[in-house]
């Protein structure tokens, strides 16, 4: 037997396989004072490993392992939430002028309104009969709030029509034991993210109504 | 001992006891290889906690396939080696040279249980992992292999070199009394 051949023997030893007696190994283990410490110190070791101390952490560890991963939980939830709100409100802010400019004007109420109104007031007896600026202005920014409804709204109807396939997964799910105990915590989580969809809608409708009537307020009042 | 898919799916469905259940029963584990690597008890414990919020961050996309226990103690390897790594960056702040963190037996073998852990701790951090997993955790080769991403014939020639280096520790500090020519 070899040197090499004596360190497998040891290693194996040290992987807990029991290997039979073996005269070779103990007439090398005579012969080559290297090997022979070598498979003193791996006694020790095993001795020493069946001697090791157990380390256990402190008591405390658990609970304060529990309540952070609880609080990353609802982190991670609100933070989801925020990025679905911000999502669709970026969404609506693209599709809306987009819906504006590709889809067929649709005859509306408005519309129709505007249309009936035409030969009224071509029968009025005034030559000057056609509609002032400020007066189309007026019919401009009526229209445009309209479009801004009805668009909110269909979007509105689409997003929650889709609302099931954007659920978020079910490990994001709120904690049950931080909840009121007749919430379910699909429809709990469901209904969060309605509202927060719901909230970043208005806020678009909002900043357009708004923004036409700046607009508006902006030109000048005309003479008739 | 619940299994572990069931267990799995509880705590991604929320379940404050199933979470509490999966930290109960790998903690133990992690932070015996967390002080191991780090010699500190206090960074053991921040970094315990540091692994299992990885955990359950990263629950959903385990392999069910696999056993969970290879796959956070893997975890554990990592955030150690980035703990190291950092803290290697601000050595001002705190005394690390291996802070004692076991109770020292009674008997005669205080000695060789301390030379044993100085040994660790100077080991490479990979030889470490694998030595600890082995022979303080009982991990499988296999198992290792998977923990840290590595075949199993690199996962034997770590182990074999560390067992040398510290070997060869205890054979310069003295740990080589006569025990006679068989190992058995």
């Amino acid at each position: 037997m070899n040197c090499r051949e004596c360190e497998q023997v040891l290693q194996a030893y040290l992987d807990g396989v029991r290997l039979p007696a073996r005269p070779e190994l103990a007439e090398h283990l005579d012969q080559c004072s290297p090997c022979r410490e070598l498979h003193q110190a791996g006694q020790h070791l095993v001795s020493g490993l069946q001697k090791m101390p157990l380390l256990e952490p402190s008591l405390l560890l658990t609970e304060r392992i529990v309540s952070a991963v609880r609080t990353q939980r609802r982190q991670r939830l609100q933070h989801r939430q925020r990025w679905l709100s911000l999502a669709a409100a970026v969404a609506a802010l693209v599709l809306l002028p987009l819906s504006a400019v590709l889809l067929p004007r649709a005859p509306d109420r408005g519309t129709s309104e505007m249309a009936q109104s035409k030969p009224v007031l071509a029968d009025l007896p005034q030559p000057s009969a056609a509609p002032s600026l400020n007066e189309q202005v007026e019919e401009a920014r009526a229209a445009m709030t309209r479009l801004t409804n009805r668009l909110s709204e269909q979007a509105r109807v689409l997003w929650e029509a889709a609302g099931p396939v954007e659920l978020p997964p079910v490990d994001l799910l709120p904690d049950v034991a931080d909840l009121e105990p007749p919430l379910h915590p699909a429809a709990e989580s469901l209904q969060k993210a309605r509202a927060g969809v719901s909230a970043g809608w208005q806020t678009v409708a909002n900043s357009a109504q708004r923004a036409v009537s700046y607009f508006v307020r902006e030109i000048p009042d005309l003479p008739n | 001992m619940e299994e572990e898919v069931p267990l799995v799916q509880r705590c991604l469905r929320g379940d404050g006891k199933a979470i509490t259940a999966l930290v109960e029963r790998f903690q133990t584990e992690v932070f015996g290889l967390c002080v191991r690597l780090l010699s500190h008890k206090q960074d053991a414990e921040d970094v315990t906690q540091e692994v299992f919020l990885r955990v359950f961050r990263s629950l959903h996309r385990w392999d069910s396939t696999r056993p969970l226990r290879p796959w956070i103690m893997g975890i554990t390897v990592n955030r150690c080696r980035t703990w190291l790594s950092q803290r290697a960056r601000r050595p001002e702040l705190v005394d690390y040279l291996h802070e004692i963190v076991i109770s020292r037996p009674a008997d005669d073998s205080a000695e060789l249980i301390r030379e044993i852990q100085t040994a660790l701790a100077d080991l490479r951090v990979e030889y470490r992992s694998v030595f600890v997993m082995f022979h303080e955790q009982g991990l499988p080769y296999e198992d290792i292999a998977a923990a840290l991403d590595r075949p199993v014939g690199t996962i034997k020639t770590w182990l074999h070199r560390a067992r040398l280096e510290v070997l060869e520790r205890l054979r310069q500090r003295g740990m080589i009394t006569e025990v006679g020519h068989e190992l058995s």
